[in-house]
């Protein structure tokens, strides 16, 4: 089955949420039943992906070319006619966590474990010369890469949040940093972004990324305003979560074989041209809720397994 | 031509049980405790007609029913994993001691008692005073299972080696309506789904180090296929939906696998010394016409498992309450499938050696002893034996 992957990077706080919490937070993210990391589904991803290429039902109903491919890649309703789409997206799972820092003004920050889930995800979709996963036993140190000069560093301590650490280069860091930049920022026009990334990006020990995605996400404290009295409306005040800005995670979408009843069958053949066609160009995207307040906006950038 | 899969999960995988969920049916989905094996089973199928480039016409269809597909079971660290036998049953002292482990025995009827099992069976019954029993470990590892189907003495206690069931992942959905851009009305439903990458160990407290509270897994099928099937199964490596919702799954022919299938060495060396009474152990759910009964036990209760050569005599049953399995079709007559009773995984039957030689159920272990032949292709009723 043909693969890629696909990396989401915010561009404003995200709410892909569960519902009604029962903590203090009313409407908190999605996470990963697992690790507790936020996640955004892939299910989330199809239907912004498939509107992004405007697959309405009305165009998938055509007759004409478009509405074709478009039936291949996301599919059809009905109760006669229905088939599949051929596109799998995979759950987004977090990689780098934004975290304020005292220096630099923020980190993108990993941790050995985010690297490691990384490297399986990776290597299942078929992606191979992944670097090494940096061992880091110690709690009280964090790693930046050795091949760049540091934005986060001050005097061989770094500061995120209310934590201090000791700042410690590493080789393999910086290859991950080096691979996640060329992915999450391709080409020419984003040469300072990769500079950028380099410069800003930690591995954290694994207890302070569990730490940190817990209490690092961002919470919006709302209220609704009651129109007559311009005051708050009785019980209107909530607390909601989302992925902050500058979030990055990583998942692979993968191209199936479909056999349609509607016409519209995907081969083997086809698999490589439905990716290269809704699968390759980098998509300003909104997923989750909240949209009319800004959440949500996302990129989309898209990569090939084969480097 | 066998060949040994080992699975690698990403997204938390769907496998639902029979509640009807759709439209008009309920919002809801439930999910069962492990991947049924049908779900393996119909998904590897489909996933070697497509590799094979083939339509699902009958004859692809009918070449891909006669796959031979057991499992899946949980690898951790290199170690095969086998769901809890229920002859196993946990006391939790109330001063904070370690559990003690239990296992249920024959009770032999004297003279003026009696019990209205049928066929003259036996109760599985407990030494000891009353006690309220308390959890165990679902997840048992192959050398702690091989103790416990061989041995009196249970030399081992429930530590972080023994793994807990899946975390429940349970999802919220909407359908958006494009031109209000809002919820569509009715368009609310939740799904459910196994978290089958780490499994929690048991005993593991929330303040742990992740390593302590789980542990990664991999998941492990055994098929046999011939012709163009078992060429398409042998060089599998690739990605493919296992379940519902098409969640993306790693498959991979793994040759190594095959020696963590075979009969342990402890438990083939009791077998060779003639035992007279046996236990069969349920790996994965089974299929039998009588419900709990075995169709291949005849009214005396008295009979040869599939495969074997040997007579044997039910003497007592110490299973679970039946659960439901069905499924959707997507060969014609097209839509759901007859919802059929399984005994859950787990179950004990304890049989007396009537004729025949024990030592040749090593050779059946892991062997599934359901009563029809496509139940036993599509992997219902691996048993494990031991003896008691």
């Amino acid at each position: 089955m043909a693969t890629k992957l696909y990396w989401l990077h915010t561009l404003s706080p995200t709410h892909v949420g569960t519902g009604r919490g029962i903590g203090y937070i009313d409407l908190p993210v999605q996470r990963d039943k697992v690790t507790n990391w936020p996640l955004i589904p892939g299910s989330a991803i199809k239907g912004v992906w498939a509107d992004y290429y405007g697959a309405t039902d009305k165009k998938r109903d055509g007759d004409d070319e478009g509405a074709r491919w478009l039936r291949a890649a996301f599919g059809k309703g009905g109760d006669d006619s229905s088939n599949a789409g051929s596109l799998i997206p995979t759950d987004a799972r977090l990689v780098c966590l934004p975290v304020r820092s005292f220096r630099g003004t923020f980190a993108w920050c990993a941790s050995p474990m985010a690297l490691r889930m990384l490297h399986r995800d990776l290597a299942l979709a078929g992606v191979g010369n992944l670097p090494l996963i940096p061992a880091l036993d110690v709690e009280t140190t964090v790693l930046h890469p050795s091949q760049a000069a540091s934005a986060l560093v001050d005097e061989h301590r770094i500061y995120l949040e209310d934590l201090d650490f000791t700042a410690q280069s590493n080789d393999e860091a910086g290859d991950w940093a080096n691979q996640i930049a060329k992915w999450v920022f391709p080409g020419d026009a984003n040469k300072d972004w990769r500079t950028a990334f380099m410069k800003r990006f930690a591995v954290l020990p694994d207890s302070v990324f569990d730490y940190l995605t817990e209490t690092g996400t961002e919470v919006t404290a709302r209220v609704r305003i009651d129109d007559d009295s311009k005051t708050v409306a009785t019980g209107q005040l909530w607390n909601e979560e989302s992925l902050p800005v500058e979030t990055i995670l990583a998942g692979f979408v993968a191209c199936d074989r479909v056999y349609a009843r509607g016409g519209t069958a995907i081969n083997q053949d086809d698999q490589d041209d439905v990716l290269n066609r809704f699968a390759s160009e980098t998509m300003n995207l909104q997923i989750g809720g909240k949209a009319t307040v800004g959440r949500g906006r996302v990129r989309c950038v898209f990569a090939s397994v084969k480097g | 031509m066998t060949t040994f899969l080992e699975l690698t999960c990403r997204d938390p995988i769907v496998s639902r049980d029979g509640r009807p969920f759709g439209v008009g049916q309920g919002n809801r989905m439930k999910s069962v405790g492990w991947l049924l094996p049908s779900v393996v089973a119909g998904s590897l199928r489909t996933m070697i007609g497509k590799a094979a480039g083939r339509d699902f016409s009958d004859a692809t269809a009918k070449d891909l029913l006669q796959m031979s597909v057991a499992g899946v079971f949980p690898v951790a660290d290199g170690r095969l994993y086998y769901p809890a036998p229920n002859d196993c049953v946990v006391e939790k002292p109330d001063d904070g001691a370690k559990p003690a482990i239990h296992q249920g025995k024959l009770e032999a009827i004297r003279d003026g008692e009696g019990c209205d099992l049928p066929g003259g069976l036996a109760p599985v019954t407990l030494k000891g005073e009353d006690f309220k029993p308390g959890p165990k470990p679902d997840w048992w590892r192959d050398d702690h299972y091989a103790k416990w189907l061989v041995t009196d003495e249970k030399d081992f206690a429930f530590d972080e080696t023994f793994l807990q069931a899946p975390c429940l992942d349970e999802r919220t959905h909407v359908s958006l309506d494009p031109a209000a851009g809002a919820a569509a009305e009715g368009e609310l439903f939740t799904t459910a789904a196994l978290a089958a990458t780490h499994l929690p160990r048991y005993g593991a407290k929330p303040d742990d180090l992740f390593s302590r509270r789980f542990a990664e897994i991999r998941l492990t099928a055994r098929v046999v296929a011939d012709g163009w099937c078992g060429e398409k199964v042998e060089p599998l490596n690739g990605v493919h939906p296992l379940g519902g919702e098409r969640r993306l799954v790693h498959w991979r022919s793994v040759a190594e696998m095959a020696s963590k299938w075979k009969c342990p060495p402890a438990v083939a060396d009791t077998l060779s010394k003639k035992p007279t009474r046996l236990r069969m152990v349920l790996a994965t759910p089974a299929i039998f016409c009588g419900g709990w009964k075995p169709g291949w036990l005849d009214a005396e209760l008295r009979g040869t498992p599939p495969g074997a050569s040997m007579t044997l005599q039910l003497k007592g049953v110490c299973i679970e309450r039946w659960r439901a399995v069905s499924g959707w079709s997507l060969a014609e007559p097209r839509g759901p499938k007859p919802v059929k009773r399984m005994v859950p995984a787990g179950g004990v039957y304890f049989f007396d050696v009537v004729a025949g030689d024990a030592s040749g159920l090593a050779e059946r272990w892991l062997e599934p002893v359901s009563d029809d032949e496509q139940d036993r292709r599509n992997g219902f009723g691996l048993a494990l034996w031991g003896v008691a």
